[in-house]
């Protein structure tokens, strides 16, 4: 490990250090150079009279050959070092592409946060994604800058701004000097976008793994099938409210899908497979399946119990109320339209009676859910074990499960193409590098100083050390 | 004295005024820089009708102060990772929270005020800030700003919208010494709150689905009544079927004790129902005597009634309707206990009840009949364990995709009740580029006003000392001054003394009064400024009838040439033409060997050539 250690500081820290320093080596002396010349100059000034002084800058040597030659030769130096150095600072731009973008939301309505840019999260997964060696997540992060390219301002209305693209900029230090800057860059706006889109955008979870349904009971895989299938629905059915006319490229609709589903439901579970297992009684473990269902419609009954207590006291509580205290009062008022009706004071027994509908609507749902499983005790006690039939519930269970997954991965599809659809990639990235202009700008401006140091150097010596 | 001119006193000490300016201004930039604060701002608006009644959704008072509760900023230190490196009363501190009024709302309510009606309206416009140092910087400020509201806007919908739980009570209940039943009952009782709250979110937003989980509510509680309706089921069966327990003796002690808890508490309800009763009959009675029932259908309100009045979504029962539902839910209470009773006697019975197997043995036994005698007991007991085990495990994975659906949902819910008007912007405290370039512009008027003042009265002392008001000239002081200042200095090249005396001064003094001297000396001078003109000279009068001019970018000839033109302006002279003048003229001009001021002032003594100006012996001729 030590090994593998000294080794990457020889063949990447050291090198991308090197140039810095070299760099900064080479400023100094120039700079250095520059402060002897203007020292000399300054104290070697009352040594000669304002004539002497114009003559000797009149008569320089400005175009000397081994000042020009020294000029270019460090300035070359200079360029091949710089160019090292400004690649170690690069910045993207990430902008969001999706309409709830301009109300500071994410895709998914929660509120948008700039500063997950660069979390933890995005930059460990930068890291993982980039198998970048060396390096921690706080050591990374503490490189990495982000900010809105434009923001507003709160003084008043016409300053407020939603920002919706960000910079996000890369210099690297002395802990991070070995990493390649622009792949640096490149991986966390990509495990960004990765991250938004796995935190933000649609997702519909399946359940991937197939249930053994050798050892389910035929009654719970049809409950296993409703679920799944209600699921799909649920899915197709919220897509369809955000876009009930976006069609797919094969010509689909999340309501045409939705529509497909729905009809498999009623036709292949409710009515096939339900019907062939309840009219044949099949159970895998009967007296097992035949004791749950005593117990379930036990459990159920003390349920029904209590709502029809409810109930009756709720219609109890109705009839209590005395005749005199009923009474309601009308009340003029007008609606949302603006029309004026006569509205009535509310009383208890209204609220009562509500109450009363709905205990009755709960007694009658737990007397059927007794029936059924009555129905189906009946059924299964009266069966007597068919193989043929089993065999077919098992084909036709298999045949489902396979339709359902199908319908599964068409919903899907289709919600994906409509997130393309939508948010255009919902998040869009451009990588700036080192600009050639921005390199050429440094370079001349270190040419330029370098000649103005060389040339005050020689001139300094031109003055003479006594008067 | 000199004239009053302002560029005059500025030309020379300018470049020294700038560069001091421009020092003292880095430094004022310096001193702002390092103690500006940067502060990150961002404008929210609550949605909800009721904000703009000061109220919450769910009809609390609205505190916006919650922004920077401490609940919301320890969350906010935790996230960051600056626990131990921030208090979070010092993160407190560095908020603000500024209401934005809407004016047409305010002057409404003025108006309304004004007329004795009552209107409420309370801002529901905010600009929330943070300030941050300068050595902590914009981003930090801007960070710590989102953090904040990331977490304010997913715990005002968690205390304001969303607010029924959907916690998971059963994680690990199998690792407590609970009875099987008793562990079934908690897991089936959890599921059931779980289903309630799961069934209120849908009611809420029947299509909400988490990005995160991919899961909406409704499949979530479709998942927990598929383990309730298969497994919950199946494992309560086979533990009636075994009669398994851990314990027989407890159990039914547990059991008994629910029952005799039913007795009671039926006893007591049985008694409140009584007395609701009496009550009840004791309002009508006086509400009968007092008039109060005599309302007929025809009764109508005589005022026109606001709907939002009628909408407004506060409790509205009156007392009467209050002693019904008391009377109602006492009820309700006894008779589920009834129920309840019921329930723990079935349990009693499965769980005493005796198969005949073990002849009879299971009545005086602690061991229930199953775990005497059924040989099938212990594989049952160890499927009840292991099936409890596999249900924990996955109802507690569900309550996990839950509670982070829950979470998302909290965060969707904030930020539909709050919306973002501005993000967040980061500005200083002071900008510190417009008060440098003011600190620049007042420092260099303080500068050129103080050039000025001290110029002025440099001019002043210099006429006072060193002029000589005679002739109007520097006088011997300033030569003095002038050659102690050039001792160390070394001459520029054309730097030409010229000393001029007048020799017979006294003789003229003596002869002519004082009078005709001092009107001589004054020729003198008006002559020498006559001919010098424009050269860059500086005039002295060195007192005795002695002149000396100091001429620079000249040389020798040309001062000779004047000194030349000079003497023939004398000769010519108009006035005091009977005044024989004698004089002196010294020339010198810097050379290799007198570069020094006192060196070329004594070289021009030295090359000094006596004239006489006659006009007598002019006019016999």
């Amino acid at each position: 490990m030590f090994t593998d250690m000294l080794q990457n500081l020889i063949t990447n820290t050291l090198p991308a250090m090197l140039t810095g320093i070299l760099q900064k080596l080479l400023l100094l002396i120039f700079a250095l150079l520059l402060l002897v010349a203007i020292v000399r100059i300054a104290m070697r000034i009352n040594n000669v009279n304002r004539t002497e002084r114009t003559q000797i800058f009149k008569t320089a040597e400005y175009l000397n050959a081994w000042i020009l030659l020294v000029c270019f030769v460090t300035t070359i130096l200079f360029g091949f070092l710089n160019h090292f150095e400004m690649k170690k600072s690069v910045h993207a731009i990430v902008s969001l592409n999706y309409s709830e973008a301009s109300q500071a939301l994410n895709s998914n309505g929660t509120r948008y946060n700039m500063a997950e840019i660069i979390s933890d999260e995005v930059v460990e997964k930068a890291i993982e994604k980039g198998a970048l060696e060396d390096v921690t997540v706080k050591q990374l992060k503490n490189c990495l800058v982000v900010y809105p390219c434009v923001q507003g301002g709160v003084g008043d209305e016409s300053q407020y701004h939603i920002s919706t693209e960000f910079a996000v900029e890369y210099h690297a230090s002395k802990d991070t000097a070995h990493l390649d800057s622009e792949n640096v860059i490149k991986l966390i706006t990509s495990a960004y976008k990765e991250y938004y889109i796995e935190k933000y955008t649609d997702n519909f979870s399946i359940d991937a793994e197939k249930p053994e349904f050798e050892n389910m009971e035929y009654m719970d895989i049809v409950s296993y099938f409703d679920k799944e299938t209600m699921a799909i629905l649920n899915y197709l059915y919220g897509m369809a409210g955000k876009n009930p006319s976006f069609v797919t490229e094969s010509g689909s609709t999340f309501n045409s899908i939705a529509g497909k589903v729905h009809q498999f439901k009623e036709t292949q579970l409710n009515q096939n497979l339900k019907s062939l297992i309840l009219q044949n009684g099949i159970a895998r473990e009967k007296n097992e399946y035949v004791d749950r269902l005593l117990y379930h419609n036990k459990n159920v009954d003390f349920d029904r119990q209590k709502n029809e207590v409810s109930y009756q006291l709720c219609n109890k509580a109705i009839d209590m109320y005395s005749e005199e205290m009923t009474r309601v009062v009308l009340v003029p008022t007008w609606d949302q339209a603006g029309k004026y009706y006569m509205g009535r004071t509310k009383v208890g027994v209204d609220e009562l009676s509500v109450m009363a509908t709905n205990f009755s609507n709960y007694v009658a749902s737990n007397e059927k859910e007794i029936m059924d499983n009555k129905l189906i005790i009946d059924k299964i006690s009266a069966n007597k074990k068919n193989e043929e039939t089993y065999a077919s519930a098992d084909s036709l269970v298999e045949s489902i499960y396979s339709s359902i997954k199908a319908f599964e991965k068409e919903a899907i599809n289709a919600g994906r193409e409509y997130s393309r659809h939508k948010m255009n990639q919902c998040v869009a990235v451009s990588i700036y590098g080192v600009s050639l202009m921005s390199e050429l700008k440094s370079i001349v401006l270190f040419a330029a100083f370098a000649y103005v140091t060389l040339v005050l150097r020689k001139i300094s010596k031109c003055f003479p050390k006594k008067a | 004295m000199k004239n009053f001119q302002i560029l005059r006193y500025l030309k020379k000490i300018l470049p020294i005024i700038v560069v001091f300016c421009l020092l003292a201004t880095y430094g004022v930039y310096y001193k702002l820089s390092s103690s500006n604060t940067y502060i990150a701002s961002e404008v929210i608006h609550y949605n909800d009708e009721q904000a703009e009644k000061g109220l919450a959704p769910t009809g609390d008072k609205l505190d916006v102060n919650e922004i920077k509760s401490s609940a919301v900023m320890s969350r906010v230190v935790d996230k960051m990772g600056l626990t131990g490196t921030y208090s979070v009363d010092s993160l407190i501190s560095r908020m603000d929270i500024t209401p934005i009024e809407d004016a047409d709302k305010v002057a409404q309510k003025e108006a309304k005020l004004e007329e004795g009606e009552e209107y409420i309206y309370e801002p529901s416009t905010f600009i929330v800030s943070f300030a941050a140092t300068s050595g902590e910087g914009a981003e930090f400020a801007r960070t710590v700003l989102d953090e904040v509201l990331d977490v304010y806007f997913e715990q005002f919908s968690q205390k304001y919208v969303n607010v029924a739980p959907a916690n998971n009570t059963i994680e690990n209940l199998n690792q407590n010494d609970y009875d099987f039943i008793e562990m079934m009952e908690l897991i089936d009782t959890s599921i059931e709150n779980t289903l309630t709250t799961l069934y209120q979110r849908i009611e809420q937003n029947n299509y909400y689905r988490s990005t995160e989980t991919g899961t909406s509510f409704a499949e979530l509680a479709d998942d927990f009544n598929y383990l309730r309706q298969v497994n919950v089921s199946s494992l309560f069966s086979k533990i009636y079927k075994h009669q398994i327990t851990k314990n027989k003796s407890v159990l039914i002690s547990d059991y008994t004790t629910r029952i005799d808890n039913n007795d009671i508490s039926n006893e007591k309800d049985e008694s409140l129902v009584e007395d609701i009763v009496t009550v009840i009959d004791a309002y009508v009675k006086k509400m009968r005597e007092s008039g109060n029932t005599n309302i007929s259908y025809e009764y109508i309100l005589d005022n026109l009634h606001e709907r939002n009045l009628q909408d407004y979504v506060g409790d509205q029962t009156v007392t009467y309707d209050e002693l019904i539902y008391s009377w109602r839910d006492r009820n309700e209470s006894k008779q589920h206990a009834i129920i309840d009773t019921a329930y723990c006697n079935y349990i009693l019975d499965t769980f005493t009840d005796c198969t005949g197997k073990c002849g009879g043995k299971c009545a005086s036994s602690a061991l229930t009949c199953s775990e005497i005698c059924d040989a099938e007991y212990a594989q049952a007991r160890a499927e009840v364990e292991t099936g409890i085990e596999t249900l924990l495990k996955e109802l507690t994975t569900l309550y996990d995709t839950t509670m982070k659906t829950n979470n998302e949902y909290n965060k969707y819910l904030g930020a539909s009740y709050i919306s973002v008007l501005s993000s967040a912007s980061v500005r200083e405290s002071v900008n510190v580029m417009l008060y440098t370039a003011i600190a620049f512009f007042f420092l260099m008027v303080l500068c050129c006003g103080g050039a000025i003042v001290l110029g002025r009265a440099g001019d002043i002392i210099n006429y006072i000392f060193y002029t000589d008001h005679l002739t109007e000239f520097n006088n011997r002081a300033h030569l003095d001054k002038y050659l102690k200042a050039k001792d160390k200095k070394l001459l520029d090249d054309g730097v030409v003394y010229c000393m001029l005396d007048i020799t017979n001064l006294a003789h003229i003094n003596a002869e002519y009064t004082r009078d005709v001297g001092d009107e001589i000396i004054k020729m003198f001078t008006r002559y020498i400024k006559e001919n010098f003109g424009k050269s860059k000279t500086e005039y002295i009068y060195n007192g005795n009838g002695s002149f000396v001019m100091l001429t620079e970018e000249s040389d020798y000839i040309t001062v000779e040439d004047i000194m030349r033109l000079f003497r023939l302006r004398l000769d010519e002279r108009e006035e005091h033409k009977n005044v024989v003048i004698e004089y002196k003229i010294g020339i010198a001009e810097t050379f290799k060997e007198n570069k020094t001021a006192r060196k070329l002032l004594s070289e021009a003594i030295k090359n000094k050539k006596s004239y006489t100006s006659d006009l007598n012996e002019k006019q016999t001729v």
